[in-house]
């Protein structure tokens, strides 16, 4: 069983991004991977039906795809509506998306704090794009984890430039998690494994923008202790959603 | 397979790589010959470092050396055409990030000018402020008679903004040549590829900052045919640097 943390799926015309989910599918069957976790490209509410895509196609692949709407925090009121519905609405809807790199807004700002305690209410966790650029940096993204301690936040390693930051974060805070996705730096992950413990990074891929195939090979070539290996790769992220997968 | 991207030496990072260790890195990666130059040296020798690399590529075939100057210092174009012309190196490093300047300040065109073209120059790209793919571009559109090699597909950024920047670079500036160390996205280095022609693409890893094995990888893991990669590999730098081939 291998299940992908953080994968995309849209059909956004705005910025000609065309990623359906056969697509998507097809890669995770090149690389051997079960289920992935999907996110569009869009944010909602917004111009393009990012949401409504995304309903479409967790609907499509039930037993391949679970969704993590994108919701913009700047709508205040309506953004926490709309994503409270569709976790409550939809059984294959199992977190929350936040990227600061398009929705402008910092992580630890009301607006978004807001959102990431409401879904710690839902009992589901929150994925932050976490990279090298303001408003997405690891301090930012530890504060938003520092005032919102009820919720789980996932998030990258800290891209090219802010890998030992972000590290030196999650020790701070225990409700932060770190996915394997888009760092170049195989020897981070062992770090983070053996710093944060194995219960507390997951396996991703950022597909089909990252690579499925070298992104499980850069866990696979760690040569991690096999009970490990298997909780990053799937049992951790399986254990978070609640996802009825790996009881024989 | 060539590796046209590898520090070695001492480093005032603290990731000193010695001979001894990039050998068994290369003999476990399959990789045959690599193009070294220095890590950023404690003492900031320059010249030194390079007289240095010039006796490692003398004395191991397999290692071709580059130079590497500060262009701060007012004897960084006397360093390089020295590299060049005394000490045999085949092309020469610049690395903004580490060095702290603008890729395309004027003090960088003093240390272009001097070389006149006789070798490649290898630029570390993609860091912010200082080499950012139109920051690289500008220098390398004000130097065309000068074949320059951009690190990291010429961006790094993950959240993918610096692409497009980076893809105008690779269709407009055909002196550019890019490695894909660090380039997480697959397709990003395919379309690198395709845009800016499967001659200009070459494997250097940046060893020991990114990881050999896992470079190699990447670039495996691609939907390019065969014979492109056989070119990312070695046939392009070899074409690059005039060396023979096998």
């Amino acid at each position: 069983m291998i299940i992908d943390a953080h994968a995309h799926a849209d059909e956004n015309d705005i910025w000609g991004w065309y990623d359906p989910p056969e697509k998507v599918i097809a890669l995770m069957d090149e690389a051997g991977i079960d289920m992935a976790v999907i996110t569009p490209y869009a944010d909602e509410p917004g111009p393009s039906p990012g949401l409504e895509n995304l309903k479409r196609y967790v609907a499509q692949f039930p037993d391949r795809l679970i969704g993590f709407p994108r919701i913009d925090p700047k709508f205040g009121q309506q953004s926490i509506e709309i994503f409270e519905r569709a976790i409550r609405e939809n059984p294959l809807m199992k977190g929350l998306k936040l990227h600061p790199i398009s929705n402008l807004v910092k992580p630890f700002s009301t607006l978004c704090v807001d959102l990431i305690r409401k879904a710690g209410e839902l009992g589901v966790p929150v994925f932050i794009h976490c990279g090298d650029k303001i408003p997405a940096l690891p301090l930012q993204i530890a504060r938003a984890a520092g005032l919102c301690p009820a919720t789980t936040i996932i998030c990258h390693m800290g891209g090219y430039f802010h890998a030992e930051e972000i590290l030196r974060c999650a020790q701070r805070h225990s409700n932060l998690m770190l996915d394997t996705s888009s760092t170049p730096y195989p020897e981070i992950v062992r770090q983070a494994v053996e710093l944060l413990g194995p219960d507390r990074v997951v396996f991703a891929t950022d597909n089909p923008a990252g690579d499925p195939i070298s992104e499980l090979q850069k866990i696979r070539m760690l040569h991690l202790e096999p009970g490990v290996e298997e909780r990053v790769l799937w049992k951790n992220i399986a254990e978070l959603l609640r996802l009825e997968v790996g009881r024989n | 397979m060539i590796d046209a991207n590898v520090f070695i030496g001492d480093s005032l990072y603290e990731n000193s790589l010695g001979l001894q260790k990039l050998l068994e890195m290369m003999r476990q990666s399959g990789v045959e010959k690599a193009v070294v130059r220095p890590l950023k040296p404690p003492d900031f020798d320059f010249d030194r470092a390079n007289r240095f690399i010039s006796e490692l590529q003398r004395t191991h075939p397999n290692l071709i050396g580059f130079g590497r100057v500060n262009p701060l210092l007012r004897q960084a174009p006397e360093q390089a055409l020295t590299a060049v012309q005394e000490y045999d190196l085949r092309g020469i490093h610049l690395h903004p990030w580490e060095e702290n300047y603008q890729i395309n300040s004027a003090k960088v065109d003093r240390v272009v000018e001097a070389l006149e073209a006789q070798v490649p120059i290898y630029v570390s790209a993609g860091y912010p402020v200082v080499s950012h793919p139109l920051q690289v571009q500008d220098l390398a559109d004000r130097h065309p008679e000068t074949t320059f090699i951009a690190t990291h597909g010429g961006q790094q950024d993950i959240s993918g903004m610096s692409f497009d920047d980076a893809l105008i670079m690779a269709r407009e500036s055909q002196n550019v040549c890019f490695d894909v160390s660090g380039v997480y996205r697959r397709d990003f280095i395919e379309l690198l590829v395709e845009q800016a022609g499967e001659e200009r693409i070459v494997f250097g890893s940046c060893t020991p900052y990114m990881d050999m094995a896992f470079e190699i990888v990447r670039i495996r893991s691609t939907h390019l045919g065969l014979e492109i990669k056989d070119r990312i590999f070695q046939g392009n730098i070899n074409r690059i640097l005039g060396l023979q081939e096998g």
